[in-house]
């Protein structure tokens, strides 16, 4: 179920569409996630190589240069879309968790 | 297997045991061999300084047959591992091996479970479903086919069947192994657990019953039966040599020249129509030189079937009980028609392991053929071996002026109906004779 699948996104998922906001070379992605995270995301290269390629057939992000073996990448709507929506997930679950542990911690 | 400074090794490598094919690259590169060359199941190492390497298999799943080595995907992927430290070591088809410095604390090539998960199942369905449907259907149409021939018995066809069988239960194991680990993975994401990824790859060691099946069974299922014919044996086997040395011959001077590199399709498709043109032209060129074939090609056969009590009009009833549980095995019969020029030869035989039967078959076949005693001549005798030539009645030497011989044994009978064949009476006789004691003897042999 492709569409299924990105319905809520997984960390290193969120990551790379977060580092994709701004056009940037596939390669590069893994330090700048890494970065970004301070150190606490890792991704793989199989593992981003394999998400690139999930990402641009849901036409999640697109294709927007290459020289020779380096690709440019940079997000779409729909990609955008489906942050926001984890963006509005990740708030939604923090703030009830907030609210429960209020009083406990 | 151990070769100069290479050493060889055959392995399986399903996608979900990847962590231990990794261990065991890893522990040879520890004892001094490196992994140099994949090649389906076989492993090349070289030798090297022993080294504390961690390896990497992935599997692209987008890399086809009709790709290069280097393909565009695969170089970008390699471009990916190697901005991570990895180190690209060989590839075969869609498996990619990487591997980095122990020491070195590189994050993995793998860093998602779940999508590495996703990715294993989606190639165990490619891959190893279609097999395990198919491995029932073969061994059923198999065992169909070979119960539709008298030949079940025979050594070949057991050996295939046998190694056909083997290799079908191979891909089933394969399939419920991994139907097992599935399970274990799916609980394991259920519990928020590490996927249970062994690294025992003492079981992933292929032994020479498994390679013999992987190897052999298909080849014996496409050149069996044409081996078993010695007019087209040897010019395959002539073509099969050929092909193979001037393939291996053209890919080292490709590779000697250092020119373009060159697909393992075009390698492939070169060496079939080479092995095509050589093949049609060794047969062009050898013909003049081959030996002349018998006069009367006895040994080929038209048509062969079974006897059973329907051939003598009995209908067999359900409560029947048949010797091994077979009514065929009452006999064997066999025709063969052939024509050369003006050249006409007919020729029927039976033969059955009873004495009684045979005697039933050969009155049986002169009660059809309205044939009396008295229509014909005893023209050969020794032992219990007769033959007979039928006499030839005035208004039939004009229709058919050809010669009827008859031969009967303890077990076997033989009618042969010849016309303007070369030979003379006595050498056609002499033929007959001989085919007949061998092939009765054949059929011994084989029941």
């Amino acid at each position: 179920m492709p569409r299924e699948q990105f319905q809520s996104l997984t960390e290193p998922m969120y990551y790379i569409l977060l580092i994709l906001l701004e056009e940037c070379c596939g390669v590069d992605i893994m330090e700048m996630v890494e970065r970004l995270s301070k150190g606490r995301v890792t991704i793989g290269p199989g593992t981003l190589y394999t998400l690139l390629g999930r990402f641009e057939q849901e036409q999640m992000i697109v294709e927007t240069g290459r020289q020779g073996r380096k690709r440019w990448y940079q997000i779409t709507e729909k990609g955008k879309e489906a942050l926001r929506a984890e963006q509005i997930r990740l708030k939604q679950q923090w703030m009830d968790g907030e609210k429960r542990m209020e009083g406990f911690l | 297997m151990k070769l100069f400074d290479k050493r060889i090794v055959a392995l399986r490598i399903p996608g979900y045991e990847t962590k231990a094919i990794e261990a065991f690259f890893s522990d040879m590169a520890e004892a001094g061999y490196l992994l140099h060359k994949l090649y389906g199941e076989w492993c090349v190492f070289r030798k090297t300084e022993p080294r504390k390497l961690k390896f990497s298999i992935t599997y692209l799943s987008r890399v086809t047959v009709f790709d290069e080595d280097e393909n565009e995907t695969s170089m970008t992927y390699r471009e990916y591992c190697e901005q991570a430290g990895w180190q690209f070591v060989c590839a075969d088809y869609k498996t990619q091996v990487y591997c980095s410095d122990a020491a070195r604390n590189l994050p993995e090539v793998e860093t998602d479970e779940r999508l590495w998960f996703q990715n294993v199942k989606k190639r165990f369905f490619r891959e190893y479903v279609p097999f395990m449907i198919l491995a029932p259907v073969l061994i059923w149409f198999l065992f169909w086919m070979a119960g539709t021939t008298t030949d079940f018995l025979n050594v070949q066809v057991f050996l295939c069947l046998l190694l056909l069988c083997f290799l079908c239960l191979y891909v089933v194991y394969e399939g419920i192994r991994y139907l097992y680990w599935e399970w274990k993975c799916r609980r394991a994401i259920d519990q928020g657990s590490p996927l249970p990824l062994s690294v025992n790859y003492r079981s992933m060691r292929l032994f020479c019953p498994s390679l013999a099946a992987m190897y052999l069974a298909p080849l014996c299922i496409n050149f069996m039966p044409l081996l078993q014919e010695p007019d087209i044996a040897v010019p395959m086997l002539l073509y099969m040599v050929v092909v193979l040395v001037l393939g291996f011959c053209l890919r080292a001077a490709v590779k000697k020249r250092g020119t373009d590199p060159v697909t393992y399709m075009d390698f492939m498709a070169l060496i079939v129509v080479v092995g095509l043109v050589i093949y049609f032209l060794s047969g062009a060129v050898l013909k003049p030189f081959l030996p002349e074939k018998e006069v009367i090609p006895f040994k080929n056969k038209e048509a062969a079937s079974t006897i059973s009590f329907s051939d003598f009009g009995y209908k067999p009833g359900e409560n029947d009980v048949y010797f091994e549980g077979k009514e065929e095995w009452l006999g064997k019969q066999e025709w063969y028609f052939g024509n050369q020029e003006n050249a006409h030869i007919q020729w029927h035989f039976s033969v059955s392991r009873w004495s009684w039967m045979n005697q039933l078959i050969t009155r049986n076949f002169y009660k059809q053929q309205e044939i009396s005693d008295t229509d014909l001549e005893l023209v050969y005798e020794e032992g219990t071996t007769f033959v007979y030539r039928e006499k030839k009645a005035p208004e039939e030497q004009v229709r058919t002026p050809g010669l009827k011989l008859y031969i009967e044994t303890d077990h076997s009978f033989g009618r042969l109906y010849c016309e303007n064949l070369p030979d003379t009476e006595e050498e056609i006789l002499q033929l007959l004779v001989k085919d007949v004691l061998e092939r009765e003897q054949e059929f011994f042999d084989k029941y």
